[in-house]
């Protein structure tokens, strides 16, 4: 559970960037309480606040499969981010794996459209391309849990990308923790994206007026890697425009929570 | 050093020695000290020879049993030195930056007679580097010399020749199949020619080619140990045609153009075994040779030499290569940065010039790479005493000197919260064993002087006449035990006292021994013990007089990049005990290179158990954050890691990884759908660049190398009947791109990196996943059951065939799984090898010109052998062995023996094997039908899965059908694959070079 509302410190707007609403700990409530409760408002998360390798509060990492040796996601400020210095990264692997990074869970309106934003560069086992190219070895994919259900695609959960989408299908001869029946094909991100890029998606709208928790999910097939100086998936600059933490008893202690919220 | 007060000549057998360090000391190794700036195990050597002068018979027996070498180590070093006829040996001599390198070189030749300098490149890491040989009682004189940061032992290159393990003929033409006919050039057909389809582009062997690029206007340098050492074989190949140069040569009438050779009897020519390739696919090319074996800074001169640069060009030298190839390597060449070779290589690209170099032959599991994962020092000398570092293994740090451990130690294992700091390592017998190389990632090769703390620690003065001919000091100051200081002793002006200095330890243990280079002298020496009164004396060379003084100066590090950890590589026996004289220790602060390199004999057994320690914990930037050690088997088993180790560890490096090297990986031209399973992978991490900045780069540069892949085992003259390895490999690749040259334009039509790229896109499709194979089915309710293979071709204790967990079998389902079928048709076509056979060509008989006839033969299909290796359960299996059963059906045919089978059944008892459970295991597999009519041992996991025929280029997807039932009632079937396609794999780079697709390519 999220026990506390925090969150990197803005990256440097761009010029092109529109002006929205950014809401930080130190400004949480007293927004919260100048802003109409149908209002947007936005996280965003740019691992600046932590120390290398930890994640921001509220943020975790997963091993669901893996070997012993697989090491999960971490922040890294290794001169290679979107925005310095810290990024969120996992390396590719050789091994079957399933590591996942998780965002807090954020509450969204009961009405509007929700957008994320991030940027991600990515190294990850694919074959180039050829007569033989039948899909990627190692994926990336973004899920989402919805009021607590189990994650799925953002895609198959009405979700949508506007910019950056899924850029590969994996190879379904093979098998993946990514790809089960019947998506053994399953749309990914995968091979090298040269740097970062930016993906854009629409929440899907069935999440509006509950929560949402995101996770950026890895899967590889064992037998190959990257091999490449950015091997592996980097994330960095997470924003999201209608999102507002949840669970937060420090700002909701005095019942804006709804019916079985913790 | 001023120039002026050098003497000469004038030679001392005197041993000026920095100091014994404490290590050393307490090791119990050294009988006498030697200096610590020595490298590569020189300092060792030097040991050996100062515990062994001047005796002889029986008394020089039990001091020195083995050949006259104190220690099985010593003697493997002294085999592996470069030397002369003189016995001196070369040495690399590493300036400190503070005399310009021509005049360094001016003035140790002077001062130190027996001193040779072979090769000098002025220019490296921006304060140059020189080889030169050198007699042993000079060494330590040398080491001190100013200028000088230290001296390290250049040892025999390694050529990537494989051994002589069987290496297969040519069909008999009673084999071949219907197939084309071909012109041969010489009297042995080079089959690299039809496997790269050079047939398909060159009219001499194939009238009806579609185009003909021969090399016409193309010239190609080579390197390798010799040309011309057997001259009378040489002048053969010339009259055979299997060189060019004859007056009657069909197709070639210019000479091989040899630079340097080295014509050292005994040497078997492999020089000229590569130019023959070279000339057998691009026959009209000018050829040219050069030696390596000279040490790396001659070697580099070489490349330079051959690429046309001017200011390296021999006398009278008009030839300049468009292509340049290598197959050698200096056991020392740095891992994670270019070296100097490396340098050499980039001058040759930068000038325009392609090169290509052998990726070496040390498979996978030849080495071990890994982060650093340090584990303090516990207390106690053992696991039983308490030592919490030591848990879990039986290391006895008794006799170990605790300095080489007191920054803790290497823990081997990976996985989060487990700790082994000690690898059980496979040890060849005797002189089989090769080096071990260890190395880190911190700044190699960056030449710098100690920064000097001023005020000195203690001045002295004093005066030497005729009556006093000594003077001494004791040096009230405290020094701190490791710490490095420099002493000077200086004549005053007007004074012509030319000193001799001897520095001793507060109680009287000689530091350094009558230390005598030149006029004035510079002592540098880590401090033993923390304390005051070190005592110097200064006695005078010959009869000069007059005043001096003496300076003692703490440092501060030094004036650029330096080695921060001093890393050992402590060995120990199965039974725990510490095995100094298999360790390799020598102080890397003092000699300033990240490295340790040396033979580890048996101690008593087959293994021995690594332990990676460290002396300190420095901090700030620039530390190591990784290890590896290589121990280059060259094909040969028995050697590497037992544990701890993973299939495809890099083992390429060197120069073969430099910035402008197309590093070759190597494939059988008789059995040519996957690589060699010798062949070195990589890819290479750099974390430094060449300008001798020495800043870590926060992530390392991948290089993908090796970058491509040719032909090695065709037939040749030199090496006949067959030159195998990744040494006939680069050659192959070096003649493509010189054609490729030729078809665009000739020399200069592509920039060295244009050249890469249109290599890498010009290859057959090759197996993705190298040493892996895979296979998932599911039942018609969706339970899946899924195979991964992880195996390379090796079968050393705990790997290959002897990877008792190289199949991974999981089942997620309901119920069990209840039987797992592997081919449960028996039929070759369905048993995986699926290119398996064998490619070659026959002499026609009566045919003039000669001719040769090309043939097929499929031969698919791998077979469980059990009879080699019966069915066992692997240790990470969680399905007990009692579980599982192993029956096998449907008898292989011949060439197959008695218990070999097409179809192995595996049946699960208990309803034992649910989804929660992993089973691993292996069995004997072979080759149904090997290219040598046999059925054939191999562990590949590769061969399980689909894979291309080459150089048909013909793709079968599909490997070992399996099928089994669970305990559902359910069926399931599928089919074990390899990811065929394009790409980059570590074992291979980019695959298998087309000739023919690489000419037609555009310029990228």
């Amino acid at each position: 559970m999220n026990t506390a509302f925090r969150h990197g410190a803005p990256r440097a707007r761009q010029p092109s960037e529109g002006i929205s609403v950014r809401i930080r700990r130190s400004m949480l409530s007293v927004a919260l309480l100048a802003l109409p409760l149908a209002a947007a408002a936005a996280v965003s998360e740019n691992f600046e606040e932590v120390t290398p390798p930890a994640l921001p509060d509220g943020w975790t990492a997963a091993i669901a499969t893996g070997a012993a040796s697989d090491r999960p996601w971490t922040s890294v400020a290794v001169g290679y981010a979107n925005s310095p210095s810290n990024v969120a990264w996992i390396d590719d692997v050789d091994d079957y794996a399933d590591i996942s990074l998780v965002s807090p869970t954020y509450s969204l309106p009961a009405s509007g459209t929700a957008t994320i934003t991030f940027h991600h560069s990515y190294g990850l086992w694919a074959p180039d391309p050829s007569d033989l190219d039948h899909g990627a070895f190692n994926g990336g994919v973004l899920e989402v849990s919805i009021n607590g259900a189990p994650f799925q695609d953002l895609l198959t959960a009405g979700g949508t990308f506007s910019d950056g989408h899924y850029d590969a299908t994996l190879d379904p001869s093979f098998d993946s923790p990514l790809a089960q029946p019947p998506l053994l094909d399953r749309p990914v991100w995968s091979g090298r994206s040269a740097d970062f890029v930016a993906t854009t998606a629409t929440l899907p709208a069935t999440a509006n007026g509950g929560t949402i928790q995101l996770r950026w999910r890895l899967g590889t097939e064992g037998g190959g890697r990257s091999h490449d100086t950015h091997s592996g998936w980097w994330i960095d600059d997470f924003d999201c425009d209608q999102c507002t933490p949840a669970a937060d008893d420090t700002i909701f202690k005095d019942g804006f929570d709804g019916p079985g919220q913790p | 050093m001023v120039l002026s007060r050098i003497r000469y000549p004038r030679l001392h057998v005197r041993m000026a020695a920095f100091l014994l360090c404490t290590g050393v000391a307490a090791s119990g190794v050294a009988s006498a000290a030697a200096p610590e700036n020595l490298g590569n195990g020189l300092g060792k050597l030097l040991e050996s020879h100062l515990a062994t002068r001047g005796l002889s018979g029986s008394a020089l027996q039990g001091v020195a049993p083995y050949d006259g070498y104190t220690t099985e180590q010593v003697a493997a070093l002294a085999r592996s030195a470069i030397s002369d006829s003189q016995g001196r040996y070369m040495v690399r001599i590493n300036p400190d930056g503070k005399v310009p390198i021509a005049a360094l070189a001016a003035d140790l030749g002077a001062a130190i007679p027996s001193l040779q300098i072979k090769a000098v490149d002025a220019k490296y890491r921006n304060v140059g580097v020189m080889d030169a040989y050198v007699s042993l009682d000079d060494v330590a004189a040398l080491s001190g010399a100013s200028g000088v940061r230290s001296v390290i032992l250049e040892l025999k290159p390694y050529h990537s020749t494989r051994r002589a393990t069987g290496t297969v003929a040519s069909p008999s033409s009673s084999e071949a199949n219907d197939g084309d006919v071909f012109r041969r050039l010489g009297s042995v057909f080079d089959e690299g020619v039809t496997q790269h389809r050079v047939d398909r582009i060159d009219r001499f062997y194939n009238a009806g080619a579609a185009s003909d690029y021969e090399g016409a206007g193309m010239s190609i340098g080579f390197l390798s140990n010799s040309f011309g050492a057997n001259a009378s074989a040489m002048h053969t190949d010339v009259t055979n045609f299997d060189l060019p140069g004859a007056a009657t040569n069909p197709v070639n009438t210019q000479a091989v153009t040899v630079l340097e050779d080295d014509a050292t009897p005994g040497s078997d020519d492999e020089g000229r075994a590569m130019v023959q390739i070279g000339y057998k696919m691009a026959p009209k090319a000018k050829l040219a040779f050069a030696t390596a074996n000279f040490g790396e800074v001659d070697f580099a001169n070489n490349i330079r030499a051959l690429a046309g640069i001017p200011a390296n060009q021999y006398p009278g030298q008009t030839f300049a290569a468009d292509t340049i190839c290598d197959d050698v390597g200096y056991f020392d060449e740095p891992f994670f940065q270019d070296g100097i070779v490396s340098a050499g290589v980039d001058d040759a690209t930068a000038f325009g010039i392609s090169y290509f170099s052998s990726a070496a032959n040390d498979i996978g599991v030849n080495g071990y790479d890994s982060e650093l994962r340090w584990v303090p020092n516990g207390t106690g000398m053992t696991a039983a005493d308490g030592n919490s570092a030591l848990a879990g293994t039986n290391i006895n740090l008794a006799n170990v000197p605790p300095e080489l451990y007191a920054g803790g130690f290497h823990n081997f294992n990976p996985n989060a919260g487990q700790l082994d700091v000690a690898q059980t390592v496979n040890i060849a017998s005797g002189q089989n064993q090769p080096q071990t190389i260890l190395q880190w990632n911190e700044p190699y090769d960056q030449n710098t002087a100690p920064n000097l703390v001023q005020p000195p620690l203690f001045t002295g003065h004093g005066t030497i006449t005729n009556t006093q001919t000594s003077v001494s000091f004791t040096m009230p100051a405290s020094l701190t035990a490791g710490a490095l200081y420099e002493l000077t002793s200086t004549a005053d002006s007007g004074s012509s006292v030319d000193s001799i200095v001897t520095i001793k330890d507060p109680s009287g243990n000689v530091l350094v021994d009558h230390q005598d280079t030149t006029v004035d002298e510079v002592a540098r020496f880590f401090a033993p013990v923390t304390g005051g009164n070190y005592s110097v004396t200064v006695d005078r060379y010959g009869t000069t007089t007059g005043a001096l003084t003496v300076n003692l100066y703490a440092t501060n590090g030094f004036n650029g990049p330096a080695v921060k950890t001093r890393i050992s590589l402590l060995a120990f026996t199965t039974a725990g005990a510490y095995v100094p004289a298999s360790s390799l220790t020598d102080n890397n602060l003092a000699t300033n290179e990240p490295i340790q390199l040396g033979q580890t004999p048996r101690s008593g057994g087959a293994q021995l158990q690594y332990v990676i320690a460290r002396a300190n914990v420095p901090t700030g930037p620039n530390v190591a954050t990784h290890v590896r050690y290589l121990i280059p088997g060259n094909g040969l088993g028995g050697v590497g890691p037992a544990e701890y180790f993973t299939y495809g560890t890099v083992t390429t490096g060197g120069h073969a990884m430099a910035k402008g090297t197309n590093g070759t990986a190597a494939y059988d031209v008789f059995r040519p759908n996957l690589p060699e399973p010798f062949t070195s992978p990589g890819p290479v991490r750099i974390y430094y660049d060449d300008s001798g900045s020495g800043e870590q780069f926060a992530i390392p540069e991948i290089r993908r190398e090796p970058r491509i892949a040719a032909a090695d085992d065709a037939a040749n003259t030199v090496l006949a009947p067959n030159f195998s390895g990744t040494s006939a490999a680069a050659p192959h690749a070096a003649a493509i791109a010189a054609l490729v040259l030729e078809a665009h334009g000739g020399r200069h039509a592509l920039s060295p990196a244009q050249m890469t790229d249109l290599l890498e896109h010009s290859t057959f499709p090759h197996d993705l996943d190298p040493w892996a194979a895979a296979g998932v089915a599911r039942t018609g309710s969706g339970a899946r059951i899924a195979i991964r293979i992880g195996s390379d071709g090796s079968s050393n204790a705990g790997t290959g065939g002897q990877d008792t967990n190289a199949f991974t079998v999981t089942y997620t389902g309901s119920g069990s799984l209840a039987t797992l079928v592997f081919n449960p048709q028996g039929t070759a076509t369905t048993a995986g090898n699926v290119s398996g056979g064998e490619n070659g060509v026959a002499d026609v008989a009566g045919s003039n010109p000669p001719t040769v006839k090309y043939s097929v033969v499929d031969a698919p299909g791998l077979v469980f052998t059990p009879n080699t290796r019966a069915f066992a359960v692997g240790s990470q299996s969680t399905l007990p062995a009692g579980k599982v059963t192993a029956t096998y059906s449907n008898a292989a045919p011949a060439p197959s023996a008695a218990n070999q089978w097409w179809t192995m059944t595996l049946t699960f008892a208990d309803a034992a094997f649910t989804q929660d459970k992993v089973l691993r295991y292996s069995v004997g597999r072979a080759e149904q039908h090997s290219a040598d009519d046999h059925t054939r041992t191999n562990y590949l996991a590769d061969l399980f899965g689909g894979g291309v025929s080459i150089p048909s280029g013909n793709v079968v997807q599909d490997g070992m059908t399996f099928s089994g039932t669970t305990t559902d009632g359910e069926t399931f079937s599928g089919v074990i694959r390899n990811r065929l396609g394009a790409g980059y794999t570590a074992a291979d780079g980019y695959g298998f070079l087309d000739a023919e697709a690489a000419v037609q390519h555009a310029v990228p």
